[in-house]
């Protein structure tokens, strides 16, 4: 890849590079995991990763019966009201994100019509299990986040969110010490049932860990 | 890196099936080796199977199939191909064990066909992961693993 020593040109070329393939529309990323393991705060962190590189974004969030996590991202100030969408499942989220995804094809397809030069689309969506996984007709690209809050047995568990995701993500790695999780047992029993498939281990208060979710997803679908 | 934006045809097309042939010869095909689930993706990353970098955006209506041709260049070619699935095959001891392992691979959200009494789930994870989950069912004595043809 092209680099240059002055980082406004760099995002300046990443964002062209990038447009070259936006002929067949913006990367769809999906974000999903159980309540509270950080999906929100994630994006959060995000969203100035890519808006630094020139990287135009929307964020599409599934709630079950509330707009709650698109009302906070609206009110973060972080991007455009505009460019964020809620999607009310009326269910357990995961049936929109797998069985059904219809309702997020087309706020995708209403976004990126609404914004041309799209990038980027970040589709959030929880689910009370680590059964939730996402329909490759609706994403590029998708990963699944825990915390160790949740327990240090989450990965060995091998949910098919676990197992199958693109990137599974490890958050909140400063509470481990504080719930007794061991980090180093869930990042060596995450690889063990990921087949090779990569982990990231993260704390989205502090931004540790968060450019490497965002290299993984430059890498792999936005191919800077 | 080599960006694809468009599937070619299939290399059964006349049109493209001798110019494939021809470079076939030359030993200047290159595969991309996709399991079934991976044939949906419409936008990632893969190497081919000579190692080539290939960054694949298609538009959203189009479809990855087995033997679609990506790249056909005067001395280089890319093709898709589906990698065979890998199944696990049950028998179900009685009618009860059946419905009771119908129901559970559904719940699971497996992939399955059912073909000679059998129940065929596509592995799409580590095989251990299936049998661990259906342990009950081989303790109980509901199943036993079959041939899958």
């Amino acid at each position: 890849m092209r680099t240059c020593q002055d980082p406004s040109i760099n995002s300046t070329l990443h964002a062209a590079m990038n447009r070259q393939t936006l002929s067949n529309g913006p990367a769809r990323v999906g974000i999903g995991g159980p309540v509270g393991s950080g999906k929100t705060a994630l994006i959060e962190q995000l969203i100035p990763i890519f808006s630094n590189r020139g990287n135009e974004i929307a964020v599409i969030t599934n709630d079950l019966v509330t707009r709650e996590d698109a009302k906070r991202l609206q009110q973060s100030g972080l991007l455009a009201s505009e460019r964020v969408v809620a999607v009310e499942a009326g269910a357990c989220p995961h049936t929109v994100i797998r069985e059904d995804p219809t309702l997020n094809m087309q706020a995708a397809e209403l976004l990126e019509r609404k914004f041309e030069n799209l990038e980027v689309v970040l589709i959030e969506s929880g689910g009370d299990n680590l059964a939730s996984t996402f329909s490759l007709d609706l994403v590029d690209y998708w990963m699944f986040v825990i915390d160790t809050s949740e327990g240090d047995d989450i990965p060995r568990k091998r949910g098919p969110g676990i197992v199958q995701s693109d990137l599974l993500v490890i958050n909140k790695v400063d509470l481990a010490p504080y719930v007794g999780a061991d980090i180093n047992l869930m990042v060596k029993e995450g690889q063990e049932v990921r087949d090779g498939k990569p982990l990231a281990l993260t704390n989205c208060k502090t931004g540790a860990g968060i450019q490497e979710v965002a290299d993984h997803i430059i890498n792999n679908v936005l191919f800077s | 890196m080599i960006q694809i934006t468009d599937v070619l045809g299939h290399s059964h097309d006349s049109k493209l099936s001798s110019r494939l042939h021809d470079l076939s010869h030359q030993n200047k095909v290159e595969y991309i080796v996709l399991d079934h689930p991976n044939l949906q993706r419409r936008r990632f990353r893969v190497k081919t199977d000579r190692g080539t970098d290939c960054a694949i955006s298609i538009s959203r209506e189009t479809r990855l199939t087995n033997g679609a041709v990506l790249l056909l260049e005067s001395d280089r070619a890319i093709v898709v191909k589906m990698s065979k699935d890998r199944w696990l095959s049950l028998k179900p001891n009685d009618i009860p064990s059946a419905i009771e392992l119908g129901y559970f691979a559904g719940n699971m959200h497996w992939r399955v066909k059912f073909k000679d009494e059998c129940l065929h789930i596509a592995l799409e994870s580590p095989e251990d992961i299936y049998l661990d989950r259906l342990k009950d069912f081989f303790i109980q004595g509901k199943i036993v693993r079959a041939n899958h043809d």
